[in-house]
């Protein structure tokens, strides 16, 4: 059980064991699609995002991750996990999907006091991080790096 | 979101006897999932497609069992995935309240372009939340005759609803049953395992008109 309160917690509260005890705070750089000219909608959970609705088949889908946020171990993880789900993007634009997910990879300095940490799957370096009540992940940003060039093309 | 050229619904007839087996790809949430009829044993892929303010948008496709293991071992791309088996699909459109809405019946290759699978995407297993279930659960249903799985699903049908009959090869048995014949065939490869016969039940009433018809295509 977490000593600390998380932000969202009222949410948390409705699922058992939530986050996870095996989540762990850590100090280190992580990575996160974010919206460059726009970080307020760059930090907002899944579950609180009204439109368009979640993606939920039943019941289960609606997770105590889903609360979290999704970060990367390394940004080339993340530019690769982006470009992947990019292209294979089906009935919806690319500019909707950009609109949806972000245009920029941000480097976040965190810190143990920022929140807990999810598994890492170490396939694509994608893990989910529960903040603090306290945590303001826009003021860990130390760097912003564009996905795009001018032309629309992935910078590399 | 697409205007679909389908068949409206009222909805699938094996929603209730759906069961959720396992997540094939999920980022932030489901994008392709497999679900069983536990009445018919059938297997179907719940493949996300599209999503506008107010919905998100699934096709649902049959799958057999080896089919889908040649899936998940990389050596058929998720567009063959999506044209074995049936020559139709489904789609449904579900929403915040996970309520489903717009079901339609819709031959695969009358399906908007842009809702296709790439044939160059192909299964990873870093977008599988439970590779092991999903593996385990394939060698099970393998070991069934597929056969045993095909639902007569038409035992029902009725002159109106019958399904597309480009798609469809028809051959009297007798007066009131026919063969069904599944002509979607896009290699010689998924031939092999894709034809099947379904025995068609038909209401007598119903049986002069479509005799005419099948005879009109033979």
């Amino acid at each position: 059980m977490h000593s600390k309160k998380f932000k969202y917690q009222q949410y948390l509260n409705l699922y058992p064991n939530c986050p996870h005890d095996s989540c762990r705070e850590m100090s280190q750089d992580c990575f996160r699609w974010v919206f460059k000219d726009n970080f307020l909608d760059s930090f907002i959970p899944m579950n609180l995002i009204k439109e368009p609705p979640l993606r939920m088949l039943d019941n289960t889908d609606l997770l105590c991750k889903g609360y979290g946020l999704s970060l990367f171990d390394t940004f080339e993880n993340g530019l690769s996990r982006f470009k992947n789900l990019y292209n294979r993007k089906r009935g919806i634009s690319h500019d909707d999907f950009v609109n949806e997910k972000g245009n920029a990879i941000a480097t976040l300095e965190m810190i143990k006091n920022d929140g807990v940490y999810g598994d890492l799957n170490t396939g694509n370096g994608h893990f989910t991080f529960h903040e603090y009540e306290e945590t303001d992940l826009s003021s860990k940003i130390v760097n912003i790096t564009e996905i795009f060039d001018e032309n629309g093309n992935f910078k590399r | 979101m697409e205007t679909l050229n389908g068949k409206n619904l009222d909805n699938l007839i094996f929603k209730n006897s759906l069961t959720r087996i396992v997540d094939v790809q999920n980022f932030e949430g489901p994008l392709l999932t497999l679900f069983q009829d536990i009445i018919t044993k059938n297997l179907y892929l719940f493949d996300w497609v599209d999503r506008d303010i107010s919905f998100n948008r699934w096709v649902v496709y049959r799958c057999n069992p080896d089919t889908l293991n040649q899936f998940i071992k990389s050596k058929i791309s998720h567009y063959d995935l999506f044209m074995s088996d049936e020559s139709i699909c489904y789609s449904i459109d579900i929403d915040k309240n996970i309520m489903w809405n717009n079901s339609q019946e819709i031959i695969k290759q009358d399906l908007s372009k842009s809702y296709l699978p790439q044939r160059d995407v192909f299964f990873e297993e870093v977008d599988c939340p439970n590779f092991k279930k999903l593996t385990e659960f394939i060698a099970m249903q393998s070991t069934h005759k597929y056969s045993k799985a095909l639902a007569p699903k038409y035992a029902s049908m009725t002159y109106s609803n019958m399904p597309n009959l480009k798609h469809f090869k028809y051959k009297p048995v007798s007066n009131n049953v026919f063969i069904v014949i599944d002509k979607s065939q896009y290699s010689d490869e998924i031939n092999k395992v894709n034809i099947y016969n379904y025995k068609w039940e038909m209401n007598r009433s119903n049986v002069s008109q479509i005799t005419k018809k099948v005879n009109s295509y033979a």
